[in-house]
């Protein structure tokens, strides 16, 4: 239950990105009542705000542990090219219309697919990602503060599970 | 420190795996207090209240699960657990503190079951509870530092360590139609191997593996000793005559040498319990 809460949050602050670049492109003003500036930095503020209320959700997810991996693997730069995409979906749209209906979309597949999947927003908290292999060879992705480089006595204590696959690392 | 508990779970097609049930933040069991005094497994005897036999060197056994073999504990390699998988719990395992701690789990005790729960004042009444409620004492423990393996009774656990039971089997019918063959014995009343109930056919698995160490001058003092203590069952031929399970029963029991004498008083006596003096404190001779 509280796993589909957090997928939820998770992929609102994702796609708020193509809304928010989509206001910038079309520079909302509220009929020039608002300075544009204004309203990109509320949606941003709002944007960054959903991916802080999920990280906060993290809390309450079952905790899990990690005691051997024999391999690690830096995967922050992976998610780039898709959050490019989503830019241009923003840039490309001409009107509100299209726009939603791309957000709408691209909301339903992530949270369908919801696998190994890295919110860049986590990055302005200080989180990157990597993919981890455990001692039973089981493929696993892991969000977390630590700048790892190899997997030798690579532990986790607090981990909590996202789903199967994705796991975050957060103190108690 | 908190324990997580994993579930072996079988899907009915004989394939089983672990699921990950929950970390909790408080120990959810108890360790005994006595486990070092255990007593090495002996089927013949009966633990006191608060005994616990100890299987030594149990990573090395046929039958130790590989989870255990590993020597590390990660909670991340099993998928969580689903609604689906009520039901289908064969055990929980549960590592706590660097003991891993099984409490079997069977299917009776996990159906839905109508429930009043209680929270202070107010109750709220469930229709479909979904739980499964622990013991105070788990069934079985491991302790990775010694490699040993406490238990209490070896039914419960045989479901959980498939092969533990060869510790105390049931003889097969072919070993008890060669027991009852034995030129010591004569059956009369019709008694034949299908009447052979369970109870002696575990005394008779002990008993085949016992004569088996006897040398021929062992085996007639023990006979002796059975005609002395149960001169019923001698016969004419001196061989024993079996005609009942009672009369079966009683003959397993003297080659197990369990009749003694009190020393004070010569009151005869059945040990009903029988633990090695040699073997306490985990000495195996």
């Amino acid at each position: 239950m509280l796993n589909k809460i957090y997928d939820f949050f998770n992929t609102v602050s994702v796609t708020l990105w193509i809304v928010v670049i989509y206001v910038i492109k079309e520079g909302w003003t509220f009929d020039a009542r608002v300075h544009p500036f204004i309203v990109e930095f509320g949606l941003l503020i709002i944007t960054i705000g959903f991916g802080a209320l999920s990280l906060f959700l993290t809390k309450y997810l079952g905790k899990e542990n990690l005691e051997k991996c024999v391999e690690v693997e830096q995967a922050d730069a992976s998610f780039l090219p898709t959050y490019i995409g989503y830019f241009l979906v923003a840039f490309g749209v001409p009107d509100m219309h299209q726009m939603l209906v791309a957000t709408i979309c691209i909301s339903v597949f992530l949270y369908l697919v919801r696998w190994q999947y890295f919110n860049v927003t986590y990055l302005f908290f200080g989180y990157h990602c990597y993919h981890v292999t455990t001692d039973t060879h089981t493929k696993l992705f892991i969000i977390c503060r630590k700048e790892i480089r190899t997997p030798e006595n690579l532990q986790f204590q607090s981990l909590r599970r996202i789903n199967n696959t994705t796991y975050i690392e957060r103190g108690k | 420190m908190g324990t997580t508990l994993i579930a072996m779970v079988t899907t009915g097609r004989g394939t089983t795996w672990y699921r990950k049930v929950l970390t909790s933040d408080t120990d959810i069991f108890r360790l005994p207090a006595n486990l070092a005094a255990s007593n090495e497994y002996n089927p013949g005897a009966v633990l006191e209240d608060n005994e616990w036999f100890g299987l030594a060197e149990f990573s090395t056994k046929a039958y130790c699960l590989p989870l255990l073999q590993q020597g590390f504990f990660s909670s991340v390699n099993y998928d969580a657990i689903g609604t689906a998988d009520f039901g289908k719990i064969v055990f929980l395992c549960g590592y706590q503190d660097g003991y891993y701690f099984f409490q079997r789990v069977t299917p009776s005790r996990q159906v839905n079951q109508k429930r009043v729960f209680f929270f202070g004042e107010q109750c709220k009444y469930e229709e479909n509870s979904a739980s499964i409620s622990l013991n105070e004492y788990a069934d079985a423990i491991y302790s990775p530092m010694e490699n040993k393996l406490y238990f209490r009774k070896l039914r419960d656990i045989s479901a959980i360590f498939d092969g533990i039971d060869e510790l105390y089997r049931e003889a097969t019918e072919d070993e008890v139609k060669n027991f009852l063959d034995y030129n010591f014995i004569e059956l009369s009343e019709g008694f034949t191997s299908d009447n052979v109930k369970t109870n002696n056919r575990k005394r008779i698995a002990l008993a085949l593996e016992t004569l088996r160490r006897f040398s021929e001058d062992e085996k007639q003092t023990v006979f002796e000793y059975i005609k002395d203590y149960c001169p019923e069952l001698a016969n004419a031929n001196s061989k024993f005559t079996i005609h009942n399970e009672d009369s079966l029963k009683r003959l397993l029991y003297g080659i197990e040498q369990r009749y003694y004498t009190t020393p004070v008083g010569e009151e005869r006596r059945l040990a009903n319990s029988v633990i090695s003096l040699n073997q306490q404190g985990g000495q195996a001779q």
